[in-house]
């Protein structure tokens, strides 16, 4: 699961410039909630909307997840994952600090 | 229709096999980053390739490639770039120049947190940013 994976990325950076935003799609509000507090999970998390303010389709044309994406200082999406497999928070990481550094 | 194009081409009936794809990009769904999601580009590309049509083959495949990956598409690039090059020399910081020119702008949401207080996402500006779509299993 990726979210854990974020938060252990999230601790490491976030006195350095970055932050981190879930944004739980299809508003399964209990499961969500029951899985943030069994894992700890301290960055912004967000619930989408329903009907014509739903933003995960209407905004962004996402149908598959978890997609990620990886915003840089001026607001670019510069980079896309779509699914997670172990070992993808390594490639990750390394997007994060080059955007960092940049 | 797409894959009609790409039938025509392999017909020989290039020109012909271009017009469908002209047509297919107005009518395909695009995906965010801005390339269609069926395979248009990939027959796309190709075809420019076998005509060798480098820098357009290189410009219509540059957004899936470096987006979304894969391994065709990403090959089809280097193709392109090696073509029109005539070498691999400079390969990855045109990569990373390209990403940059094709990277679109992020648009804005207000969404709320779990207690109900709204979050404006460009609020977050001039900070690097995960963002992240998920549900619960």
């Amino acid at each position: 699961m990726e979210l854990p994976r974020l938060e252990t990325i999230w601790q490491k950076y976030r006195d350095k410039g970055l932050s981190i935003v879930a944004v739980e799609a299809f508003r399964d509000r209990e499961t969500a909630l029951e899985f943030i507090k069994k894992e700890n999970l301290s960055f912004h998390l967000l619930e989408n909307l329903e009907g014509d303010g739903e933003i995960v389709y209407g905004n962004y044309k996402v149908s598959g997840f978890p997609s990620t994406f990886v915003i840089d200082r001026n607001g670019k999406a510069v980079f896309f994952h779509y699914g997670f497999s172990e070992g993808d928070e390594v490639e990750l990481e390394k997007q994060i600090l080059k955007l960092l550094e940049d | 229709m797409a894959a009609k194009g790409w039938a025509l081409v392999n017909l020989g009936k290039v020109d012909e096999g271009l017009d469908v794809f002209k047509k297919a990009v107005k009518v395909s769904p695009h995906f965010f980053v801005g390339m269609p999601t069926s395979d248009l580009d990939i027959y796309w590309a190709k075809t420019l390739l076998k005509s060798g049509d480098f820098g357009q083959a290189l410009e219509r495949i540059a957004p899936k490639a470096i987006m979304l990956g894969g391994e065709e598409a990403e090959e089809l690039l280097k193709q392109a770039y090696v073509g029109k090059n005539g070498g691999d020399a400079g390969y990855e910081e045109f990569l990373w120049t390209k990403r940059m020119e094709i990277a679109p702008a992020f648009k804005d949401f207000t969404l709320p947190d779990y207690e109900g207080a709204e979050h404006k996402f460009s609020d977050l500006k001039g900070k690097v940013t995960v963002l992240s779509f998920w549900f619960p299993t």
